[in-house]
């Protein structure tokens, strides 16, 4: 018997403006499963994305991260459901305002549902760790309801059986990068830069992401001729960044929205650093060290987990004394950059390519759809 | 070779490494480099009774004394008797002493030009030039030391910023050269070993010199086991000093080894050859001479930025800022454990420096070539 494809319905964001790690995790997730045979419909808030594949749900889209769905926005999802015959939903966490509602919504209508939960953490004590708990909190109800937990790594395991959601229900599938896209390669970006030596940063310019401390580190001490640093990306920072830090070895390129443009920047790289207070996973770091640029970044979220004897991690509680210590090594001694952007690749290739993270996914809705809605694993916690 | 162009020196300087160290290592070195060449030199020294001075070092003069503070020596009347003596008695072409030597320091170019000996002096003592307690004390003995160092015929200095600071002390420019330590980079140099399975090491990090409170080894054990490292691997403290008992009690575990002194060469370089790492988290150096041993012997190498090591390291190991001593050893110390493919190369660079910038043939060609035109 020729079973049709899989079905999944994908909760997910897309955006006109600039990529952040959420949204190209569903971009390059749902592309990776299409390849795969896997028939993939991409619910989303971004009118101005819409096509044949996807389905644009009405809503107030405060930013891609804080999405408020419209009266009947509920109903209309459930029709929607229905009427694909969808076999699986995996939706993005966070998605909308619907998100606590929506496990018990699939469980009404038999379709099991599986949650990927991006949301940064910080386990030390901090207003970051005050903050990213309380979310945590906040979705553990709902994630013990889902069927499949998708999350990046093991501490991050510990944090949610700590607050309740059953471990059978969790996985740990980290990021995945196409590392056949994201790989070594020629660019002409040095001489575009004017730069013999590029050290990057990739990423939203928000206050968490302490590229203010960078770039001072890297003005204070990293004085050598032809080295420059870009700055690659926008947020609620970039323009007093841009204003505080004018100095010809600083470029601010903005947002970079097409892929091959960053792929570029990358493979023009020596260095790339991510000096947050607070990650997931951080999927530009994974794509950095997947065209092979040593990776400094601080030891936050899974980032410490993914990098640590790849790249340097560093304390976030000595950021600054250790960004310094990182920056003049890399400076002083360019050897190591090589090096260092070897082990990264080897890394990415062996733990976090996109392939991998696609057979942990396929064989997740594989195992789910294979079950009675009634022997769904988060059907117990919402009937509790 | 015929006697009118043998080189005649009066050396003087320390004979025993366990009481100066570093500055008694490059007495030792210089002194067997120049003998190879033919130089005949005679060898002035204190008495040490604590380690007999090696065969090696024939044609020794050992002066009376009182070591008073670790390298400081108090050289009596009859100290200075003997060596005028020997000086007057004895056709020497120069006297070359190794500052800081004694008490007799002070009045040495006034009694070698009255012999009518030219003199070049060695200042290896460290310097700090940062504002601290060890800037302090090294700016006052810098200070101490210019008026006579400008008396002097030719001083040997072992890096620039050294002579910088000399020169602003008023001693003349042309008499200042720098001339960093030589290490034997035939003896010092990658091979086999056999430390690893004595010390039971997977992976061995290594600290070798004085235990003294300048030296930081405080703090860098106290970072070592901060970061708890797996039990292969080991950290072998080599040395011993005012701080040995005291560290060695502090940090009693299994994956920390106090070999103490080593006299025999051979084995201090069967350590060097089976470390991964060396560490050098001093507050103050002038050039340390077992940090080129351990860059010659291609181990990676960690070091504060402080004085002549700075400009030695850059480039071919981990500098570490003085200033964020402890958090920057604590990455390097996490870099180089868990990146274990990171110790060769560094190790490899660190080896090509000292073969390129610091070999002994290296330095007794630039030595002999300062003493003809001494003479000239």
């Amino acid at each position: 018997m020729s079973r049709r494809p899989l079905r999944i319905a994908w909760l997910g964001h897309r955006s006109t403006r600039g990529a952040d790690g959420i949204i190209t995790y569903s971009r390059e997730t749902t592309a990776g499963l299409q390849r795969r045979g896997v028939d993939v419909i991409f619910f989303h808030h971004e009118p101005a994305l819409a096509d044949d594949r996807s389905v644009v749900l009405d809503a107030l889209a405060l930013s891609h991260r804080l999405v408020i769905s419209r009266p009947g926005g509920r109903g209309r999802l459930v029709d929607l459901l229905r009427a694909h015959e969808v076999d699986v939903v995996h939706v993005s966490f966070s998605f909308s305002s619907l998100d606590f509602n929506l496990p018990k919504l699939c469980h009404r209508l038999g379709i099991p549902i599986v949650g990927t939960f991006h949301v940064p953490y910080d386990q030390r004590v901090s207003v970051w760790s005050a903050i990213s708990s309380a979310v945590y909190r906040l979705y553990a109800q709902a994630l013990s309801e889902c069927d499949g937990v998708i999350i990046f790594s093991e501490a991050q395991r510990a944090m949610l059986a700590h607050l309740g959601v059953p471990d059978h229900v969790i996985r740990v599938l980290p990021n995945g990068v196409d590392v056949d896209k994201y790989s070594p390669g020629p660019s002409s970006k040095r001489e575009e830069f004017g730069a013999r030596r590029l050290f990057t940063y990739i990423g939203r310019l928000d206050p968490e992401k302490n590229v203010d401390d960078l770039l001072a580190a890297f003005l204070g001490g990293a004085a050598e001729p032809g080295l420059k640093l870009a700055i690659v990306g926008g947020g609620a920072e970039r323009r007093r960044l841009e204003r505080r830090y004018r100095d010809p070895r600083v470029i601010f390129t903005g947002t970079i929205t097409d892929e091959a443009e960053r792929i570029a920047i990358l493979r023009a790289s020596d260095a790339f650093f991510l000096p947050s207070d607070v990650e997931g996973l951080s999927l530009a770091m994974l794509e950095a060290m997947a065209c092979g640029v040593a990776t400094v970044a601080t030891d936050v979220g899974s980032d410490g987990e993914a990098l640590r004897g790849a790249g340097i991690v560093i304390d976030p509680g000595s950021l600054v004394p250790e960004l310094r210590s990182a920056l003049r090594l890399l400076v002083q001694v360019p050897e190591l950059c090589s090096v260092l952007g070897r082990l990264a690749r080897e890394r990415v290739v062996e733990r976090y390519s996109l392939n991998h993270n696609l057979d942990g996914l396929v064989a997740l809705y594989q195992e789910l759809v294979s079950l009675a809605p009634d022997q769904l694993p988060g059907r117990a916690f919402v009937n509790r | 070779m015929s006697a009118p162009d043998r080189l005649r020196i009066a050396w003087l300087g320390h004979g025993s490494p366990q009481l100066a160290g570093g500055i008694a290592v490059y007495s030792r070195e210089t002194l067997a480099g120049l003998r190879a060449r033919g130089v005949a030199v005679t060898f002035f020294t204190h008495t040490g009774k604590d380690e007999p001075l090696p065969e090696s070092m024939i044609e020794t003069v050992e002066l009376e004394s009182t070591p008073l503070v670790k390298p400081l020596v108090f050289s009596g009347r009859r100290a200075k008797r003997t060596l005028v003596d020997r000086l007057r008695n004895h056709d020497f072409d120069l006297v070359h002493a190794s500052f800081w030597f004694s008490s007799l320091d002070f009045d040495l170019p006034k009694t070698t030009h009255e012999l009518g000996i030219p003199i070049v002096a060695t200042f290896h003592v460290a310097f700090d030039q940062r504002f601290s307690v060890w800037g302090g004390l090294t700016g006052a003995t810098y200070r101490l030391y210019a008026p006579i160092l400008a008396q002097c015929d030719r001083v040997i200095v072992f890096a620039d910023a050294q002579r910088t600071l000399l020169e602003d002390l008023g001693v003349p420019a042309a008499r200042l050269r720098v001339l960093p330590n030589g290490v034997d980079v035939e003896r010092y140099s990658p091979g086999p070993t056999d430390w690893k399975q004595r010390l039971g090491a997977e992976r061995l990090f290594v600290y070798m010199g004085r235990l003294d409170t300048e030296k930081n080894v405080d703090s860098l054990l106290r970072a070592f086991l901060d970061l708890n490292p797996a039990p292969g691997i080991r950290f072998a403290v080599v040395g011993s000093g005012t701080e040995r008992r005291r560290l060695q009690r502090q940090y009693r575990d299994p994956r920390i080894t106090f070999t103490g002194y080593l006299v025999d060469a051979d084995e201090r370089i069967g350590i060097l050859r089976a470390a991964d790492a060396f560490f050098l988290p001093s507050h103050v150096e002038g050039l340390s001479l077992s940090m080129l041993e351990a860059m010659a012997s291609g181990t990676a190498t960690v070091a504060t930025d402080v004085g002549g090591d700075g400009d030695a390291l850059r480039g071919a190991g981990i500098l570490i800022d003085p200033d964020e001593l402890v958090e920057q050893l604590h990455l390097a110390l996490r870099l180089l454990i868990d990146m274990p493919e990171l110790s060769q190369p560094l190790g490899r660079l660190a080896r090509e420096r000292a073969v390129e910038r610091f070999s002994l043939e290296r330095n007794i060609d630039g030595l002999i070539d300062l003493y003809r035109e001494v003479l000239e």
